[in-house]
């Protein structure tokens, strides 16, 4: 009973690791890419912050929500760096 | 970036609700703008507002289009001894109505509350997202 299952399950999860292996450079220049709009939007906070602070900038609400945008994509950077590392321990933690 | 869609529509709120509250202010302050009536009369802005097109990558919001002046009857009133009063002795008010410009000044503010708010929601919700599977 357990077997059929087992080599059910396979044909599924085999190519999935392939792919996964093949494509693992592209999912590192997603998070690179992820990382670069991380970038511009605290380069767009830092921009908006000195405008205000020279009176170019009529809306204040403008930078404040540039601000919490920007550091809402820090923190979800940092909640995958978290995520990644983990996975990482755990493997390394594996008994072989 | 479409990642922080709310957040971007209702900033685009908070500046529409802003530019109202300047053109209402602007309008309450001249609410004694007299001029002769060879001149066009102080007119009352009105902000027109549109829609930001959503779509891929865009979260929507809302615009100012134009701030235009209100249209209407010049508001002649007859006082011979104003300074800028014509041969008849007539002047012209201001076209505004104060009456009107309190309850948009009211409508104005609790937008930009409104918007607040959600800014607010937005960035809590976005933050409890990153709780998920927290250990």
């Amino acid at each position: 009973m357990i077997v059929p299952a087992v080599s059910a399950a396979r044909p599924v999860s085999m190519p999935t690791t392939i792919d996964k292996a093949g494509s693992s450079s592209a999912s590192s220049n997603n998070f690179v890419n992820g990382l670069e709009n991380v970038q511009a939007s605290l380069d767009n906070a830092d921009k908006l912050a000195g405008q205000l602070a020279t009176g170019q900038l009529t809306d204040v609400h403008t930078y404040m929500a540039a601000a919490t945008k920007a550091e809402l994509a820090v923190q979800m950077t940092v909640a995958i760096r978290d995520r990644a590392v983990e996975a990482y321990q755990e493997i390394m933690r594996m008994q072989v | 970036m479409a990642m922080f869609g709310a957040l971007d529509a209702a900033t685009s709120g908070l500046t529409v609700s802003r530019v109202w509250l300047d053109a209402i202010s602007d309008n309450v302050s001249n609410i004694n703008t007299v001029r002769s009536t060879k001149d066009q009369p102080f007119r009352a802005r009105m902000v027109i507002v549109s829609a930001i097109q959503r779509g891929e990558g865009e979260a929507g919001g809302a615009r100012v289009e134009a701030i235009k002046d209100r249209p209407g009857d010049a508001n002649i009133v007859y006082d011979p001894t104003h300074p800028l009063a014509d041969e008849n002795g007539n002047v012209q008010n201001a076209n505004v109505d104060l009456s009107v410009e309190m309850t948009n000044m009211i409508i104005a503010n609790r937008s930009y509350q409104a918007n607040l708010r959600m800014v607010e929601i937005a960035t809590d919700t976005y933050r409890s997202a990153l709780q998920i599977g927290k250990r």
